[in-house]
């Protein structure tokens, strides 16, 4: 009996212990998120933000609601000892209270290519002191990356990709510039069908002719949503063009797509492959 | 003796809302995410070196950083809508009017979406137009902007007609609806979010800065609205009949719009659009104490600041360490509370 | 009139665009009298009325209230010696009908002390038994005393030191004729304590009862106004309502009684004695 209360009393006390001497880490940012899954650090994790609760191996922990708007108190309740944020996580009033609180915390600048990709991996790694993982992470990127590089050398043509955003229900916007779409597509070796604006426009029929792209490109959840190739195809205009003559239509997740996490290159690879097909060569 | 409405006595009555204030605000700064024992929070109050030494997260900076400028907001907040509702509806003589009538909502979330939305599409290449913490600025600018807008264009020869000002509203508010939907087209999936969290309201951003700023306009509304209760009330009557008995009519309408503009416009421009709060409150005190304005417009400072602190404490508890919208709240509770209340009074006032 | 008149207007003159609503108008109203004005619809009756309370700013002329332009008065110091009632008011929220009779009050700033005060004027307006109810409950003739209850009490029921007016825009015309008599009897009550009253009527009868000065409107001027029994002629009654009408004797108070009927359609109207509406003209029976 008395050993019984011992072993629960050292227990207890081993666990006050180590909730003080374990990093507890809140973070808002779905690839800040995967990107600490990815480095081995995920038990340090107390706390995410709605995106990063996405992730699967996130299941279970409490949610502190969508990141740019976070709640100061909700995040402090957690009783983090870091306290991790995406670029636009807000609103700027809970973030400064939240600097104000004194509990260590890092903002990380957006991230839209390869570089400061790699860039935030390194920072991630040295806030939750996995450098060593972080290096690995970013070898198997570069490795990735070179593969591209060699593949699309060795091609002449670059093929015009039109990248369609649909989350099913209607509305379908392409990317031009200055997205992360239009990052991801020139990364894979292709080329953005679209060129005359920056930043989302919904998708016009004519708008699609004159961009003419080789393929679409489309998140595989949209896709499904909008019920399969056949009937996006018979969106007004597509299948006007050569992706939609020659059916060529990659879907794949949005979020590996967009996200610049750590498993980016991985979807820049994939996506590459699929833009060369071996069969073409 | 003829049957009419039981009128409760004033001092009865204030000496209730006071305490369900005070009762509220209490419980609201003890209720969170970041459990606080009551006293704890007693010695944070009194006596703070008390305190035991804190791990990471320090009570009294939860306590006096956080949920008490909160909870201050909100009964500043809370009052200065409902007296705001009440003001408007005694000036338009309309059970239904509200600020957003002449204006105030409406400019102030055209500037929202001006910043939300607009600065990174149409100013790309000045980035610090994008940065979110002018977004009270601008709301608070549209507000005034789009009242004194519409105001004008009711005026004519030196007197404001309602029924223009409504019109004129309605029209330019119409006006305001097509940019806003311009922006909403534009927006990106982030922007559309940020910009419906604002539509819905949050006292999240509450801190002493914050308050400090919004305070003195809030204030000037609150201090400001007992002095037009006589006038408010012959307005009751008519316009006509106010000027009759001895009201410049003209003047207290235009003082109580800036007043209002002033006074919403500051809490819009930092809490976002809180609905109900301005409709439900002076008409749950008007079936309790009458419509009589030197009574209506206290007891309704009281009462919206209780409504507005117990929805937030709300807000902030129900899906913790998340928090939900407050007008989601507001609307949630408001509405159905209203609506009994309302069928309740027709059945008292039209016996079958 | 020798005296200077508490409510004077030289000359009044108002119009909308190029239409005119009054011309010309020449009026004094001093305490101790009760002023009829009478005319058909669309005479500029109502106007008349609102010019002389100040709502209205007059195109020419110019109306003085105990000597002063009413311009160069502070409203809350007219509002205490000159009340006004409108026609007719609708009332959002629930005030009751004492609370609506308080708010004569406000120009004296002593509405919370004026109770008895309050009470003593719906009493004289039979509506004291009304004072708990919502005034949005209440019939039109309710409403209507309860209105003019008010504004009694706006003038203290005539019992202050300086001399007041009450103007008054058809305050009869919701009530049945006992409530009618008993209103302008008021008037008249008011009228000896030294109050000038000016009061808007339809009904001929009425007014050859109640009023000791009758002024006579068509088509925006005066065209006559004097002692009842000068005024209120056959032939003036005809020419200015365009009815045939018959003056003789109130068996019951010996004063005047008015018949009229209409001009035209004579054998019709002979025959069955109906009373159809004209335009201004109504058979009255006394």
């Amino acid at each position: 009996m008395i050993k019984t209360c011992l072993c629960v009393g050292a227990l207890a006390l081993a666990c006050q212990f180590e909730t003080f001497a374990e990093p507890r880490i809140v973070s808002a940012g779905g690839a800040i998120t995967e990107t600490i899954f990815a480095l081995g650090a995920g038990k340090t994790l107390v706390a995410v933000d709605s995106a990063g609760a996405l992730q699967p191996e996130a299941k279970g922990l409490p949610v502190i609601g969508y990141s740019r708007d976070l709640s100061a108190e909700g995040v402090l309740s957690m009783n983090p000892s870091l306290i991790l944020l995406n670029h636009d996580a807000g609103p700027p009033a809970v973030v400064d209270q939240l600097k104000e609180s004194g509990i260590p915390l890092r903002q990380f600048s957006s991230v839209d290519s390869a570089e400061s990709a790699i860039r935030r991996i390194r920072d991630i790694g040295e806030a939750v002191d996995r450098q060593r993982e972080a290096e690995a992470l970013v070898a198997g990127i570069e490795r990735s990356l070179a593969k591209i590089e060699k593949r699309v050398r060795s091609e002449d043509a670059r093929p015009r990709v039109l990248f369609i955003y649909t989350r099913g229900g209607g509305t379908m916007n392409v990317s031009g510039r200055k997205t992360a779409a239009d990052a991801m597509i020139a990364l894979a070796g292709g080329a953005n069908a679209v060129s005359g604006y920056d930043g989302y426009k919904p998708l016009t029929s004519e708008g699609v002719v004159n961009a003419a792209p080789d393929v679409i490109l489309i998140p595989s959840r949209g896709l499904e949503q909008s019920g399969g190739i056949d009937e996006l195809l018979r969106q007004p205009g597509l299948a006007l063009t050569p992706a939609g003559r020659a059916r060529k239509v990659i879907a794949m997740d949005d979020v590996l797509l967009l996200s610049f996490g750590p498993r980016f290159a991985e979807a820049a690879l994939q996506l590459n492959e699929q833009l060369f097909p071996p069969a073409k060569r | 003796m003829s049957p009419g409405p039981f009128r409760p006595s004033a001092v009865l009555a204030f000496a209730v809302l006071s305490a369900l204030l005070l009762a509220t605000a209490v419980c609201s700064m003890g209720l969170g995410a970041v459990r606080i024992a009551p006293g704890d929070i007693l010695r944070s109050l009194l006596a703070p070196e008390t305190l035991p030494p804190e791990s990471r997260v320090s009570i009294d900076m939860v306590l006096w950083q956080l949920r008490i400028p909160r909870v201050l907001m909100g009964l500043l907040v809370g009052a200065t809508l409902a007296v705001a509702g009440a003001l408007m509806q005694g000036m338009f003589r309309n059970p239904l009017a509200d600020p957003g009538l002449i204006g105030v909502s409406g400019g102030a979330a055209l500037g929202a979406v001006t910043i939300i939305v607009f600065s990174t599409t149409l100013f790309a290449g000045q980035p610090w137009l994008a940065d979110l913490r002018l977004l009270p600025l601008a709301a608070f600018a549209g507000a005034l902007a789009i009242t004194l807008l519409i105001q004008g264009l009711a005026r004519t020869d030196g007197y404001t007609d309602v029924a223009t000002l409504l019109l004129a509203g309605v029209a330019v508010n119409a006006i305001v609806g097509a940019v806003i939907g311009l922006s909403v087209f534009l927006a990106s999936d982030a922007q559309m979010r940020t910009l419906s969290f604002w539509t819905l309201g949050s006292l999240g951003g509450a801190s002493w800065k914050t308050f400090g700023l919004m305070a003195p306009l809030c204030l000037a509304l609150l201090l400001a609205a007992p002095f037009f209760s006589a006038a408010l009330n012959a307005i009751a009557l008519g316009e006509a009949e106010a000027g009759h008995l001895g009201f410049s009519v003209e003047r207290v309408k235009g003082i109580l719009i800036y007043l209002t503009a002033a006074g919403v416009g500051a809490c819009v421009a930092f809490t976002g659009m809180i609905g109900f709060i301005g409709l439900v409150t002076p008409h749950l005190i008007r079936l309790w104490l009458g419509p009589d304005h030197c009574r209506l417009l206290p007891a309704s400072a009281l009462l919206g600041a209780t409504l507005l602190i117990a929805s937030d404490t709300l807000a902030r508890n129900i899906a913790a360490p998340a928090e939900l919208p407050i007008g989601v709240i507001t609307a949630a509770f408001g509405g159905p509370f209203f609506l009994v209340m309302l069928l309740s009074q027709r059945r008292r006032t039209y016996p079958e | 009139m020798n005296a200077p008149a508490l409510l004077q207007a030289n000359a009044l003159g108002y119009r909308v665009g190029r239409i005119p609503l009054v011309v010309d108008a020449d009026l004094g109203l001093s305490g101790g009298e009760v002023v009829a004005v009478l005319g058909p619809n669309g005479a500029g009756k109502s106007t008349l009325l609102k010019l002389l309370c100040g709502l209205f700013a007059p195109s020419s002329g110019m109306v003085r209230f105990d000597g002063c332009p009413l311009a160069a008065w502070l409203r809350r110091e007219l509002a205490v010696r000159r009340a006004v009632l409108p026609q007719h008011s609708v009332v959002p929220f629930d005030f009751t009908a004492g609370e609506i009779v308080a708010l004569g009050r406000s120009p004296h700033r002593d509405i919370r002390w004026q109770r008895p005060m309050v009470l003593r004027a719906m009493e004289r307006c039979e509506c004291a038994h009304l004072a708990g109810r919502v005034l949005r409950t209440l019939s039109g003739g309710e409403m209507q005393r309860v209105q003019l209850a008010r504004v009694l009490v706006q003038i203290g029921l005539g019992e202050g030191s300086a001399p007041s007016a009450l103007l008054l825009d058809e305050p009869v015309s919701s009530l049945d004729p006992a409530h009618q008599h008993a209103a302008l009897v008021l008037a008249r009550e008011m009228a000896a304590a030294g109050v000038a009253v000016f009061v808007i009527l339809h009904d001929l009868n009425l007014a050859a009862q109640y009023a000791s000065r009758i002024v006579l409107m068509k088509s925006g001027r005066i065209v006559a106004q004097g002692l009842p029994e000068e005024i209120l002629t056959p032939g003036m009654i005809s020419s200015v309502f365009d009815v045939q009408a018959h003056v003789s004797a109130n068996p019951l108070t010996g004063g005047l009684a008015i018949f009229v009927k209409p001009r035209s359609g004579n054998a019709q109207d002979g025959a069955n004695h109906s009373q159809p509406g004209g335009s201004g003209g109504r058979a009255q029976h006394a």
